[in-house]
């Protein structure tokens, strides 16, 4: 099944950046489009053929075919494509790869093949019914023998296990889905492309489906336990229906609820802005996630704020998720192959944040073919390569990405923006080592920055800020068996920004904030039966914090150096799961993690009279040596989740999780900013902890074509942090004078439909409430009388529609949008003097809401067209964000001029945005 | 000491390069009036106020005052009781000779409808002499946000001193000189001398908003360029001779902190950095009925001050454009309705003037001349012919010092 003639395409009708793969190796030159070879069948053979022009458009033939009957012909024709045939009466009816069965003909023949395996099966144990093979090259009509025929017990069971590997360059595919449909038994790859099934002895049919290649078969006869590595070619055809089959019943069968995988290829579906395909843009088209709007960074998952999510890529968690406010995400998904987002029934292997788990991982390089990929917009370019380094064994991904909106700015006449400078970039790189069958060790690093200096000779600003993200994973993966394996982890992280203000020469000052994060971690995954998987690992993490230090600049700078203390933590934790298919019906998942954290010395810490903290109660201090344990809190976190499947197409899941958190941003705004500061707990910083027990209902409805939920959740926080009204963050050495700590709750119900075909997309609705309660024991610590009072993420409403409707196969359109009522704010109520100034008086906490954000976008994708002999296919991509030129309020506020009190709204993109890119791959 | 402002790079920066900042209509919500005591008591030999008076709804621009009738007094440690009076409705001034003396402690106390309202026990902190006011040619960020400014900035140091944090005032007062001096008028269409002075004239504008200042964070035990007021080199008020009077009021450390959540609280910016927005109590509270709110602060802070005169000669110079006059005094175009014709008024003969006058084309006349035949007469508006009528042509004190 070489698959050598393959234009292969990938992302076709998707957004922004064409994904083509194309491989020129071994070429026949004389191509005859198969259409051309159809009409000369059909004079030579006077039959009539039956097939629809899409399916073949993209096919052609080389060489001769050998042979008299039409039968020979036709299977030399189509071997090794997605295209079967059926003769019947003179007439040859094409069918495209029985994925897509949405003919009465292919499925009956589809069927009446079921009839005869089952015959087959039923004598197997005597004889060699299969004896008359087909070409062993025909691997869908081959059977393979699996284990040794002497070791067979019969009506015993056995472990199929082996790779999944693309035939065209050898890597690995992970999440293909490997199944059998009599019984129903699945498996999906791991990150290595490994799958295990245990399966009854005798004859099966493996089916193995992923998105983008071409579902394939395989007959096999399990005598005892074996291997059978698998290898799938690029879907030629048309992606789409390949989606339908990939995921197909996903949505039901998942024992985890509240999860969602999102490839690459789907953020392509979703017009951006400026140009740039984004996986965290994709991730806030979900129920349950919301942004605070434009040009803020930060998501709220569930009435969660935003520093409850842990956004981790390769395991390393990233502290600052955007660029240039928000406006990009720092992941460049050109060097991404996947994002999985868990708002409920987290697995116990994740944990340190209350809310979510964003699961981030980074692309591999083809490890046969050196590839290339890049596009342009009017605000970035990027690049990335693919660099076998050793054949079969080693390669490199390098990718990058950078901004040329200096050379914009400079090249602009109006002398405001001249002279400004904004730019930020970003490099990934990916090592993947294969050491031999059992062993794979894979290197990742990243880096991004972020710089902004404004020219104007501005009093009260800062001039030239700057912010940094770098981290590096190596991981080890053993196999020890088929059934076994360990992952260990070495993780470094470091989030820094600074910045600087040199305008008034003694008030010209320096200041800085660092946090690194330095793990350990250790996972073992095993398959025990068919029925249990067990998951267990153990890890740690050491915290150190700079919260803040500020440094005169300058011999004339008056300022005096101040700095914050460092602060240093360790974070301890072990974990053990096991997922067990209890019946085909009824799938448990129940985990346990212990979580431990220890605040640790040098540091100095205050104690305060009676239960009011502030700078008039402080009463003493304690001064902890190095290493020396200040706190340490810690407590089990039960992980459950359930699935019970009422049919094949529908089921009920429940489940239940607690987290805890030991790390707080100190941010009283609804978003994440880069200036915010992390700090850990505490004496007086308390764990965070979240209790959520949800409950949803999925049935899949026109054949898996469309696929439907419903989830509602009720979540119990503990010790949220809110803050005094006017706190500063800043170099606050004393930060628990400022901070409020209460109890919250969340509930929610979310309700999306997804469709594939042709027209595709989801839709979803949710209603989600979040509440705190501020009821201290000083004035300052009460909030709104010490009742429940609404955060300020608290979106009541919130609808999303992402649309994608494929014209041809190289043209598309997508139409999104999106709706959610206002974020809460404190408006003034009442104005009033104090010596001759105009002050206002404020309302209670959150109690009114800015407008409602309504916004759509429009996006239109148009590829090259599909000569195989190309040296480079390129792709443009036409996009228009907020295509009603609605003003959405990003904030509004309030001002008193000449005593009457005047409101304003900040508009971050009133106005429709329409950018063109480029993109191209080889 | 500015970090308060710290983020407004950033939210400038978006709106720079993305966003833009719309009026917006809002229904403010009403709310119960709530009462308001205000006072200042330093050290200086002056009358110190206390002000009372209630929040307004944001919906009507200037409702009719509240009828406040309250005894005012401030009560020394030792019991010694100085009764405030009644100068206008809600404002009371203290008793002559009544100033607060370092290192006491004052406490102010209103009986209003029947209930009684107290402040701490303030201690007056010494004050701190101002060093030097001085200026920069600077560009700074329009409130609004929108545009940056040219103009000068105006800044102060202050001595050293223990004292930490500080309060300011400013009274800022600029020299107007019309282009033309008015020297006579039409009355009952006779040319008559004038009986007032209109030009040089005075004006004095007065700070309008919080000015913070706090020597933490930094290495020496004093403040250097304090950003007090800036006037866009558009304004005129830099045309000729601008003097500047500063008010530095040491503070307390609370008293510090109660101004600064103030001034965050009204100088939101819409921006994600704002700080948390919230009612501000001060240190005044109802001892009558103590759950209830009472907004306002009790200030005792020592106060100095330092003016000094900024001219175009030697400061402004050409560092700053000289600001246009703001009246328009070119040439006044009026054109005849029967003949059409049309032509400039500003000079001519004196019956001309007369008659400009009387029709109301010019106001002023400010070169006449009888002697020589023929007979000229130069008319202006009034704006360019005399300032009295805006600002007063009384020399202050300090003019000349």
């Amino acid at each position: 099944m070489v698959n050598n003639r393959a234009i292969v395409l990938g992302g076709v009708f998707l957004l922004f950046c064409l994904v083509i793969q194309y491989n020129v190796f071994g070429q026949v030159q004389s191509d005859l489009p198969v259409t051309t070879v159809i009409s000369e069948l059909e004079k030579a053979h006077e039959v009539q053929f039956f097939y629809q022009n899409d399916w073949l458009d993209s096919l052609s033939f080389s060489g001769e075919l050998q042979g008299d009957s039409l039968e020979d012909k036709l299977t030399q024709l189509f071997k090794g494509t997605s295209i079967n045939y059926f003769q019947f009466e003179g007439r040859v009816i094409l069918t495209k790869n029985v994925a897509i069965i949405d003919d009465p003909e292919i499925t009956k023949s589809f069927l009446s093949k079921e009839k005869d395996v089952s015959v087959i099966e039923k004598g197997l144990v005597f004889s060699r019914e299969y004896i008359n093979q087909a070409e062993a090259s025909d691997l869908e009509n081959y059977v393979f023998e699996i284990g040794n025929r002497n070791e067979m017990v019969s009506g015993g069971n056995s472990t199929i296990a082996g790779y999944v590997k693309n035939v065209e360059d050898g890597e690995a595919i992970e999440g293909a889905l490997v199944y059998t449909q009599n019984p129903f038994i699945a498996s999906s790859t791991d990150e290595n492309g490994f799958y295990s099934l245990k399966l009854p002895n005798g004859k099966h049919t493996l089916f193995i489906q992923f998105v983008g290649m071409k579902t394939t078969t395989r007959n096999v006869v399990i005598f005892s336990s074996g291997r059978m590595d698998i290898k799938m070619a690029v879907d030629i055809i048309a992606l789409q229906e390949v989606l339908v089959e990939s995921d197909r019943d996903i949505n039901v069968s998942n024992v985890q609820m509240g999860v969602r995988k999102i490839d690459i290829e789907e953020s392509k579906n979703i017009p951006i802005l400026l140009g740039e395909k984004d996986l965290m843009k994709v991730s806030t088209t979900e129920a349950g996630v919301q942004t605070v709007g434009e040009g803020a960074s930060g998501f709220n998952v569930r009435g969660g704020k935003s520093d409850q999510n842990l956004i981790m890529l390769n395991k390393a968690p990233i502290y600052n998720s955007s660029h240039f406010f928000g406006f990009f995400s720092v992941f460049n998904s050109e060097a991404m192959e996947s994002m999985e987002i868990f708002k409920s029934g987290i697995p116990a292997k994740y944990g340190g944040r209350l809310s979510s788990v964003f699961d981030i991982r980074s692309k591999s390089g083809s490890k046969t073919d050196f590839k290339g990929e890049g596009g342009i917009s009017p605000i970035t370019g990027r690049l990335t390569l693919e660099i076998p380094l050793i054949n079969e064994k080693t390669s490199l991904l390098v990718s990058g990405r950078t901004t040329y909106s200096n050379w914009i700015l400079n090249k602009s006449k109006d002398a405001e923006f001249n002279g400004n400078k904004v730019s930020f970039y970003d490099l990934n790189a990916t090592l993947d080592h294969e050491l031999g069958d059992k062993d794979r060790l894979v290197l990742t690093g990243y880096f991004s920055k972020d710089r902004f200096k404004l020219a104007s000779d501005t009093l009260f600003s800062f001039s030239d800020f700057q912010y940094t993200n770098s981290n590096a994973t190596l991981d080890w993966i053993h196999r020890f068996n088929p059934n076994f394996d360990l992952n260990i982890s070495a993780i470094l992280v470091k989030y820094q920004y600074d910045l600087s203000f040199t305008d008034s020469p003694p008030n010209s000052f320096n200041q800085d904030f660092t946090l690194e994060e330095k793990n350990i971690e250790v996972e073992l995954n095993n398959f025990i039966g068919d029925k249990h998987t067990v998951n267990y690992g153990l890890g740690a993490k050491y915290y150190v914090i700079n919260p803040g230090s500020k440094l005169p600049f300058g011999t004339e700078s008056i300022i005096s150096p101040q700095e914050v203390p460092k602060e240093y933590g360790l974070e301890s934790f072990i974990h053990i799961s096991d997922q067990f298919e209890i019946t085909d019906r009824i799938s448990v998942y129940g985990g346990l993690r212990y979580s431990m954290f220890n605040a640790l010395g040098p540091q100095q810490i205050f104690s305060y009279e009676g239960s009011v903290v502030n700078g008039s109660t402080r009463t003493d201090s304690t001064v902890y040596g190095k290493g020396e344990i200040i706190s340490a809190y810690h407590g089990p976190e039960f992980r459950f989740s359930g699935r019970f499947s009422i049919t094949d197409f529908s089921s009920l899941k429940i489940s239940y999780n607690k987290t805890r958190q030991y790390i707080h941003v100190m941010s009283n705004s609804a978003s994440l900013s880069p200036t915010d500061t992390w700090r850990l707990s505490s004496p007086h910083l308390l764990p965070q902890i979240a209790d959520q027990v949800s409950v949803g209902f999925y049935r899949n409805l026109l054949n898996n074509k469309l696929e439907t939920s419903v989830e509602t959740y009720y979540k119990f926080l503990q010790n949220l942090k809110d803050f005094k009204v006017g706190s500063d963050f800043m170099l606050n050495q004393f930060i628990e004078r400022d901070i409020l700590q209460g109890p919250g709750e969340s509930y929610g119900i979310e309700f999306s439909i997804k469709k594939k075909g042709k027209l595709n997309g989801w839709m979803n609705y949710s209603y989600a409430r979040s509440f705190i309660k501020l009821d201290g024991d000083a004035a300052e610590e009460i909030i709104n009388g010490g009742k429940y009072f609404p955060t300020s993420y608290d979106k009541p409403h919130t609808v999303n529609v992402v649309s994608n409707y494929k014209l041809t196969r190289r043209f598309s359109l997508s139409l999104n949008m999106t709706y959610n009522t206002g974020r809460p704010v404190t408006i003034p109520v009442a104005i009033y003097k104090l010596h001759d100034f105009d002050n206002v008086y404020y309302s209670d906490r959150n109690e009114y809401r800015i407008p409602d954000y309504f916004r759509v976008d429009f996006g239109m994708n148009l590829e090259g067209n599909h000569i195989t002999k190309k040296l480079s296919h390129s792709f443009w991509s036409f996009s228009v964000y907020n295509l009603l030129g609605r003003d959405n309020p990003y904030s509004v506020f309030f001002k008193v001029e000449d005593g009457v009190a005047k409101s304003y709204q900040l508009v971050v993109f009133g106005n429709p945005i329409p950018t063109i890119s480029y993109n191209f791959k080889f | 000491m500015r970090r308060g402002a710290n983020y407004s790079f950033l939210l400038v920066f978006m709106i720079i390069f993305f966003g833009c900042v719309q009026p917006f209509e809002v229904d403010f919500p009403e709310n119960d009036k709530i009462l308001v005591i205000s006072g200042v008591l330093t050290n200086a030999d002056k009358t110190h106020y206390v002000n009372i008076s209630y929040t307004r709804s944001l919906n009507d621009d200037y409702g009719m005052p509240e009828i406040i009738d309250a005894e005012v007094s401030v009560e020394d440690e030792f019991g010694n009781v100085f009764s405030y009076l009644q100068e206008s409705n809600g404002r009371y001034t203290s008793p002559m000779g009544f100033k607060a003396e370092i290192g006491v402690k004052y406490q102010l106390k209103v009986l209003h409808e029947g209930q009684l309202f107290v402040s701490e026990q303030v201690e007056l902190v010494s004050p701190t002499e101002i060093d030097n006011v001085h200026w920069d040619p600077k560009e700074v960020i329009d409130s609004d946000l929108e545009e940056v400014v040219f103009g000068a900035q105006f800044f102060i140091d202050s001595e050293e001193s223990q004292n930490r944090y500080f309060r300011y005032e400013w009274e800022g007062t600029h020299l107007i000189l019309p282009p033309f001096a008015a020297t006579h008028e039409v009355i009952d269409r006779q040319i008559v001398e004038i009986d007032f002075v209109p030009t040089p004239c005075y004006s004095t504008g007065y700070s309008n908003n919080l000015l913070l200042a706090t020597t933490v964070g930094l290495s020496q035990p004093r403040v250097l360029d304090v950003p007090i007021n800036f006037i866009p080199e558009t304004d005129s008020k830099l045309r000729h001779a601008y003097s500047l009077l500063v008010r530095q009021y040491s503070l307390t450390e609370s008293a510090y902190n109660y101004y600064k959540q103030l001034k965050d609280n009204n100088e939101s910016s819409g921006s994600f950095f704002d700080a948390q927005q919230g009612s501000i109590v001060g240190n005044i509270t109802n001892a009558s009925d103590p759950e209830s709110i009472v907004l306002g602060y009790f200030e005792v802070s020592g106060e100095s001050t330092k003016r000094k005169k900024f001219t175009r000669g030697s400061d402004f110079r050409n560092l700053i454009a000289l600001a246009p006059f703001p009246f328009y005094c070119g040439e006044i175009i009026v054109c005849d309705e029967e003949t059409g014709e049309c032509g400039d008024i500003t000079e001519g003969t004196p019956e001309e003037a007369i008659e400009n006058i009387t029709l109301g084309f010019a106001d002023y006349i400010y070169q006449l001349d009888t002697s020589d035949m023929p007979q000229s007469a130069f008319v202006q508006r009034r704006g360019c012919t005399d300032c009295s009528y805006y600002a007063t042509t009384d020399t202050p004190d300090f003019w000349y010092e």
